[in-house]
Parts: structure tokens; sequence; C-alpha cells
């Protein structure tokens, strides 16, 4: 008997930042811009490290895809790598954000939420 | 930049780590306005992303997991981190930094195919050193030699730069011939090298300079080319500046051609030469040294004379002006020394983490139980063996970047004109790599030996001890051994290495017993060629005897005019002409007309100055004086130590001395100058000791100071200074000498007192490596037994409990458990000291003497250092132990 395929599992807290500053940074998101676009919306700071290991495992997963992108001088001359998200990305993305709206529906009082 | 892409290349693929530096380095641009930050940054970034793009390659995130685990291991036991990477990392460095020794020793030249250069050595079978007088020789084997090419020889030396502007300098100065750019095979930065045609006699005076002259003496004037700058008294036209990086033959920055004239002189005789080559194609250095040897014996039957002493060899080109056989005390004793501790240390290590991840036991049994394989935690411990060692790896790493910057300074008190182009004191990727393999290494002895051994019990017994908190398990044989074992091997290394450290120390601090500090050495040169002593002694022809008679009256005319001028200088206290330097006189042998008994004295000639200058008060008699300084004189003076050993504080003056002949020789007794010593000697005054302390630490030497000889060059003069304006001094001779004369220059000058510590250099690293080594023995020692007497007194503070519920008076508990951890370090302190007291002899020979109170002080030292750590580590627990609820004892069992 086949198993009916599950559903993307929901992203964890920080993948779901990640792939959202992804979506916010459009064609230019690169590491950098990535990040920038975290900490400029959320006022926390990650660290390279961590947006880099959660772009690569958010790719393994194949919710991510990159593309290499021309060399710029201010890189020393390097290619930058330009993340997007993939169908299934968008899916649990959007599968997060809704699980998030549903629990927070009815404490917008409390939360302050607009 | 380089070689952080190259670390991320290896972890990952070749576009996700350009992009990835590419990230990097956008990111630190933004941060970081300097480039040496920027670098240091991007490194240790690119050292963490490595590790994590390893960790992502290889899937597997629970070695990340590992990995971070293992670095709060670390920090969840400082003392035991602390005490085991200062001790790994000594031991890393050590090891390393032998390795960057032995290059510096048998190095590799940094040049095209550097491996095919060579050097000929004349050996002299007789003196068993190389004769450099090879001028004639060299032509035949020039001429003669078909598995050598480019041959040629060069002659270093100093020289006053005059440019035209008026700016004087001295540089190293090779008188090469024209092959030996053709050896290095490296191009000019402008102009051309040297060539045959310059050699020529009668060819116009030409010079090549080094980069770094240009810049510094002609401001990298583009149009340098053809420009005339004077070396001494004569002017050479710059035909081409070499590349800073280029000092071929060895640390020079200008090059004249090699005027050689093998007529001009008697075989045997003539300029030194070094003499270089390169192999020729297809040749290998055996057949090249066959065929040179046979030309030697053909030489040696030819001129016997001349050559029958003579073995001409090849020799790796460096290996001439690098020489171990002069190293006191030899290498192997250091490595040896450096050795045994270094497997002390790495055995300690591995005690040290063992002690740690038994107490773990419980927590590996419960992973166990839980499904994890032996292998994952084998992985997991050798992973946290890996972080220690790894930090470590960087401690050393540091350590030895300090130690090269501290060596090069210090090796350039001693080197003249800067060292070898060869020799590169700095972190090299051979080093990194070097380190890597040691501490893996480290990894494999400190991570494996523990891991299979504690992965090995069964899980039932560990879950056991986890349940019943340590309580099942007591001292076996096995800790008990470790603990005596560790205090026995400690006690009987650790007080010879220190004798031997201290002894060295204590020596090698250069302390004449005078005020060295306000005394400048400065060693003066004249262009003129001195002509070279044959190997008799003697001149080689009229002409060179007279033309040493010439150099040397001029050399004393030019010495006057710069001592009359110096005298003048308010800064300037005394000045005198050095045959030796004091506490640095030849020993001769001596006998005392009418007595039987020969002694050692040490020999030195002195001028009429020399007394006063070095403030040696005349006790009895009268000093030296100028009337004295002819080739008659037959006046001595002694010093009070002469009087007390020698005469046995009778009578001296009016007495008279003999020199005692060479053994087996018929000839008079010859001083190291080559003046021969035949007659009887008076003395004719008594002075105080100078030095008043000899420098090796042995008692005072009895002196006898004759005259300079008229004749005598005499290059090197003190000049005693106010320590105020010893600087200005310092300045102001340079000038005084190129005003006298062009020609006459200032090859050195420096402190009296670095002159002393020169010498001492080598043994003061010695020492300093082995005190560093040393010290960390006894702190590894120290923690090791902690460490164990702390994990056996742990586990029975259950039983500790249970003896203070039982009714057992604390004081008695606490000294029974106390008693047996003095019992079994003290123990096995007393076991070492023996074999010690064995070694002891050997120590001692080595080092030096040290009285035996400092050695039994050290013995002493050492085991109550061992007694009292492992007596404060059972303290702690014991007391805890005292201090557990009877019932929560009981319910235990």
């Amino acid at each position: 008997m086949r198993r009916k395929p599950e559903a993307a599992p929901p992203l964890g807290e920080f993948e779901l930042l990640v792939v959202l500053a992804v979506m916010q940074a459009g064609r230019k998101a690169y590491p950098i811009a990535i990040r920038d676009a975290i900490e400029a919306r959320t006022g926390r700071a990650p660290s390279r490290a961590a947006v880099f290991i959660t772009l690569e495992r958010l790719e393994e997963k194949g919710l991510l895809t990159s593309r290499y992108g021309d060399p710029t001088p201010v890189r020393g001359g390097r290619a930058k790598r330009f993340f997007m998200p993939t169908p299934a990305g968008l899916a649990a993305a959007k599968r997060s954000v809704e699980m998030v709206s549903s629990m927070t529906r009815g404490l917008e009082s409390i939360l302050r939420v607009t | 930049m380089n070689l952080a892409i190259r670390v991320l290349r290896a972890a990952m693929p070749r576009e996700k780590a350009e992009a990835l530096a590419g990230d990097l380095i956008e990111d630190l641009r933004a941060r970081w306005r300097s480039p040496i930050l920027r670098g240091i940054f991007l490194l240790v970034l690119v050292t963490g992303y490595a590790a994590v793009g390893l960790a992502l390659r290889a899937r597997t995130f629970g070695a990340w997991i590992d990995v971070k685990l293992a670095f709060r291991m670390l920090v969840k036991h400082p003392g035991l981190t602390v005490v085991a990477l200062f001790s790994m990392a000594v031991a890393i460095a050590c090891g390393a930094g032998a390795f960057a020794i032995d290059s510096l020793l048998f190095p590799s030249l940094p040049l095209h195919e550097g491996d095919r250069i060579v050097s000929i050595e004349n050996y002299d079978t007789r003196s068993r050193r190389g004769n450099l007088q090879a001028l004639h020789d060299f032509a035949v084997w020039r001429e003669e030699l078909k598995s050598l090419t480019d041959m040629g020889a060069f002659v270093s030396t100093q020289r006053n730069l005059i440019t035209a502007s008026g700016a004087v300098d001295q540089v190293p100065l090779a008188q090469m011939s024209a092959a030996g750019f053709r050896v290095a095979r490296v191009a000019p930065l402008i102009g051309r090298v040297l060539d045959d045609r310059d050699e020529r006699p009668g060819a116009d005076p030409v010079m090549v300079i080094g980069e770094t002259v240009w810049r510094r003496m002609f401001g990298s004037d583009p149009a340098i080319l053809g420009q005339a700058a004077r070396l001494g008294n004569r002017s050479h036209t710059i035909v081409g500046v070499m590349p800073e990086a280029f000092a071929f033959p060895v640390n020079h920055s200008l090059w004249v051609p090699l005027d050689l004239n093998p007529t001009a002189y008697e075989r045997g005789t003539g300029p030194r030469l070094d003499v270089f080559a390169r192999l020729a194609p297809g040749i290998v250095p055996e057949a090249a040294a066959a065929e040179l040897e046979a030309l030697g014996l053909r030489l040696a039957e030819q001129f016997p004379k001349t050559n029958a002493h003579l073995r001409p060899r090849l020799v790796p080109y460096a290996s001439v002006f690098v020489s171990v056989d002069d190293m006191d005390p030899p290498p192997y004793v250091l490595q040896g020394v450096v050795g045994v501790l270094l497997v002390v240390i790495a055995v300690n290590v591995a005690i040290l983490l063992y002690a740690r991840t038994v107490t773990r036991a419980g927590e590996i049994a419960v992973r166990t139980a839980l499904g994890a394989s032996r292998r994952r935690i084998i992985t997991q411990l050798l992973i946290e063996a890996a972080a220690l060692s790894a930090v470590a790896g960087v401690g050393a790493l540091l350590l030895l970047q300090v130690a090269f910057v501290q060596l090069e300074s210090a090796l350039a008190t001693v080197v003249s004109g800067g060292l070898p182009f060869w020799v590169e004191l700095g972190i090299s990727p051979a080093i990194v790599l070097n380190i890597v393999a040691l501490s893996a290494l480290a990894t494999a002895i400190v991570g494996m030996a523990p891991a299979l051994k504690v992965t090995g019990r069964t899980v039932q017994s560990g879950i056991q001890s986890l349940v019943s908190r340590g309580a099942g398990l007591r001292l076996g044989k096995a800790w008990t051994t470790l603990v005596v074992g560790q205090a026995a091997v400690t006690a009987a290394l650790l007080p010879g290495a220190a004798v031997m450290a201290y002894s060295t120390l204590k020596f090698s601090e250069a302390d004449p017993g005078f005020p060295a500090g306000n005394y400048l050495a400065a060693d003066m040169g004249l262009d003129l060629e001195q002509p070279a002593l044959n190997a008799d002694g003697g001149t080689a022809r009229e002409t060179a005897a007279a033309a040493r008679a010439r150099y040397a009256a001029l050399f004393a005319a030019r010495q006057a005019d710069l001592r009359r001028q110096l005298a003048a200088d308010p800064g300037v206290t005394s000045i005198t002409s050095l045959w030796a330097m004091p506490g640095r006189e030849p020993n001769l042998r001596i006998k005392v007309e009418g007595g039987d008994a020969s002694e050692e004295i040490r020999f030195s000639r002195v001028d009429p100055d020399y007394f006063a200058a070095f403030g040696a008060k005349v006790i009895a008699g009268r000093a030296l004086t100028a009337a004295d300084n002819v080739a008659a004189s037959t006046a001595v003076i002694v010093n009070q130590h002469f009087v007390d050993r020698v005469l046995h504080g009778g009578s001296a003056l009016g007495t008279r001395i003999r020199y005692v002949p060479n053994q087996g020789s018929d000839r008079p007794a010859m001083a190291q100058d080559g003046t021969l010593l035949p007659g009887a000697y008076e003395i004719v005054g008594i002075v105080s000791n100078i030095p008043a302390r000899e420098l090796s630490g042995t008692a005072t030497s009895a002196r006898v100071y004759h005259p300079t000889m008229p004749e005598g060059v005499y290059p090197t003069i003190a000049i005693g200074v106010r320590p105020e304006r010893a600087s200005a001094v310092m300045a102001r001779v340079r000038d005084l000498a190129v005003a006298i004369d062009p020609s006459f220059r200032l090859n050195r000058i420096r402190p009296l007192i670095d002159v002393y510590q020169s010498e001492k250099i080598e043994e003061r690293w010695g020492a300093v490596l082995l005190s560093a080594i040393t010290l960390a023995v006894l702190v590894l020692a120290a923690g090791g037994i902690s460490a164990l007497m702390s994990v056996t007194v742990s586990r029975r503070r259950l039983e500790i409990g249970i003896r203070a519920a039982l009714g057992g008076e604390p004081r008695h508990i606490l000294a029974a458990v106390l008693g047996r951890a003095l019992a079994l370090v003290g123990g096995g302190a007393l076991v070492g000291v023996l074999p010690a007291m064995l070694l002891l002899p050997v120590g001692d020979m080595v080092s030096g003497p040290v009285s035996g109170w400092e050695i039994a002080a050290l013995h002493l030292g050492v085991v109550l250092f061992l007694v009292g750590a492992g007596a404060s580590a059972a303290y702690g627990p014991a007391r805890r132990g005292l201090r557990i609820q009877p019932t929560e004892a009981l319910r235990g069992e």
C-alpha cells in the first residue's frame, strides 16, 4: 500500500525568517542582503554562519534553490550566489505563516498585533 | 586570501567556496578598514566555515553537534583544559620548532632548482676544516670539471658606499664571479647583471646594487643606470638593480666583479674564496663528487707541498656557512632531553583525559543503552580530543610566532649584515602542515586510548556505577600504578631537567663583573686587502709581507687619528685597542723559571691604555707604557689571581716565565695571532683582576698581559662612554672614520655587553626551551596527579560518608584518606628520586657546576610540589564526603 505523501513540514522559526527574507530581497537575495533584510525588519542581527548554515539546509531540503551571478570587483572578483524559494519552499512558508496567524487569532488585544 | 580560498575549497565545491569568500570579503571590507585586521578575520572566519562546510559535506550534522559539545566540555573543565592546552601547545610548538630548526641547519635554497647548487670545500685533513685559500685550485676546478657548470667564487667584504650626494653607508658586498648570477637564475629588476667581460683586467669598474640599497641610498631613482658611486676610494658605475629578495651568495645587497689573478700569488696563498657551482644537466651529485675527488687526488700528487692534505669535496650549498659541530651542548643532547619530556607530556595528557573520561562513564553507558553505537561514542570522544589538539595547535602557532620574532632579533645581534637569504624565520606552510600533523598525532594519543578503554566496559557496569554514584568502584591496581608511576617518572626526570635548565640559565647571563654596558666595541676595517697568512703562519712572499706591513702601518695611522678625534668627544671616557675581549682571552701554558709545574693561563696583548680603560688598578710595579710597544719587549703584567694561584702569593715582580711549546713540537710556543713566544718574559707589574668574574661561571683565571706588537693590526677598539652619550658616540664613529679616509670603515659598533651576550645566545635559547618544557611537565604532572587523586577520592566519597555515619572520627577518616594519598604520591616520588640521583652526574657534566645544595633543593622542591598537589586534590573530595548525610550515604549502599 502506498503511503500518501506528507505535506511539507512547517519551517523552524529562523528558517521561516530566512525564507521570508529571501522573498523580500527578491532577485538580489544573496547571503549578505538576506542577513541585512532580517536585521532591518526584525532588529535581530543573525551571525553569518547561522544564515549560511540555514540557507544550505533549506537548499538541501529542496525549499530554496540557488544560482551564481557575475563576479564583482568589490568582492575580489567573485560571484554572488543568489537564492530563491522553490514552490515547496513557498508552500512551507505559507503553511508556517498560517499556523502562526491561526495561533494568534483572538489574541490580538493581548499581543497588540495590528 | 588565496590560502583562505584553498581552505574553503577543501571543505566545499569550488563555486560555493568562491561565492562564500566573496561574501566574506564584501562584508569585511564594509566593517574593517585595516587590511591586516581584514586578513586576520578572514582567516578566522574561513577556518570556521571550512569546519561547517566539512560537516555539511559529510551530511552529518551529528558531527557538528559533537564539535559544539567538545568545545562545551573544554569550557566546562577549565582547569583541566588550561593544563592540557598549555602542555600540548608547548609540546607541539617544540616538535614543529625542531622541524624549523632542522630546515635552518639543512635548508633548501629558494632558487630555481636550488637543490642542484653546490659548494666546493677544500677540506684540510690536518686542521679538519675547509681551507678557503683555494685560488689556484679553483682555477683548475673551473677549467677541468665537466660535471659542474657555472662555477664561480665570491669574497665577502664590506665597503663604505658613498653616493654622489654624499650619503654614506656600510653595505655587505660580494666580489663575485659573473657566474653567480647565472647560478642563481634571477633576472635584474632593471639594467643588467655582471657578465664575464666585467672581470677582464682593465674593464671599467661596475657594480650591481640590490633593491634595498637603490631605495635607501638613491631614493629609487629611475635613472640610476650609468650613475657613479664610490666604494671607499674607488668609483664604480651602476649597471643594474636586483630584486629585493635577491641576496645571493649569502646576505649581500651589492655586487662587484671578482678580480682574480692567480699569478700574483704563490700556490696555497691568495684571497679566501667561497666556491659555488651548479650540477650540469643530468649529472647526479655522486658523479660530480667522484670527478672532483679524482681531480683532488691528482692535484695532491702534483703539488704535494700545498695539496697533500687537501681533499676537495662537494657539499650542499648552504652547509659550508652553517655549522652544527660547534654547538654546546651538542644538539642531540638537547633533542634527547626534549624528546623524553615530550613523551612524558603526551602520556600525561592521555592520563588527564582518561581521568575525565572515566568520570563520564555513566553518561556514556546511558548513551549506549539509548542505542548509540561504540563507534559513535568513540567518534565523539575523538572529536573532543581533536578540539583540544586543534586549540593547542593554534596556541603552538602563536608560541612559535613569538619565538621566531624573538629569535630573529636575537640573531640580528649575532649575524652581521643580516641573515642568509635561505633562512626564513616565520610561519611557513610547511610549519603549519607540521603543526596540523602533530595535532592529529596528539589527537590519536590523547583521544584514542581513553576512548577505547572507557567504551570497552560493559553497559551494565557503567549503568551500575551511574546508579550507585561511583560508590561501586574502588581505587584499583591500575589507578594505584598510575599515581605511583606518574609521581615516580616526574620525580625521576624533572630534577635533572630542572638542574640543566637552571644551570644553563644561571650562566647564560653574561656578567663580566665590570660595567660592560658603558663600553662600545667598534670593529674597523680598511679597504686595502690584508694579505692572508699561509698555513705555516709566515707570509708567502716578500711582497706579501711588505703589503702586510704597509696595511698595518696605514691601519694604525688611521686608527690613531680616529682615537685622537674620539678622545676629544665629551661623551668618551676612555679608548683602548682590543686584541681579545676581557674574559675571552685564549689559554696558553707557562712555566715559572725555577719551577717544574706548568700552569694554564690566559694570554692577552694590551695597549698602554687598557688597564685604565677597564678600571684595573696597578697593585705593584708598573703598568705597560708606550716604550714597551716594541717587538723585542719582554715585559709582562700579571693579574692578582696569577700571583695567588701560580706563585702562591710569593713575590712576583722580577719573576720570569716561559711559554710551554705545543706537545711534540720543537718550535717555540705560538700565540693565537701567529707570533712566536720564544724567550723568557719578566713580570714588571701586578694589576687587579679584569674581568672580576669569569663568564663561564668558573673561578677567576690567571692572566698574563703582553704589550701590543708595533706591526700588529688590532681592528677592534673599546670606547668607554658616558651612558647618556652612548648613542651619539655610536653615530659619530662612522662619520669620523669616513672623514679620515673614505676607505676606512666602521664594520660594526655595539655595546660591549652585547658582544658577551651574543656569545651566550644559544645557551640562553636552549635554557628557555628547556625551562618551558620543564614547567609544562611540572604543571602537567601536578594536574595529572591532582586529577587522579581527585577521581579516586571522589569515588570513595560515599564510603567516607558511611564511615562517618557509623561513628568514625572525621579527623581519623581524613587522615586515613590523605595518608593514603600522600603515601602513594610520596612513595612514587621517592622511587623516582633514586634513578634521578644516578642521572644527575650526567646533568652536572652537561650543564656545568651547580652546588649540591641547589640540586638537593630542586629535588625536594619537586617532591614537595607533587605531594602538595596530590594532598590538596584529595582534601576537597574527602571533605565533601564527610559532609554527606548518613542517611543518604546508607541509602546509596
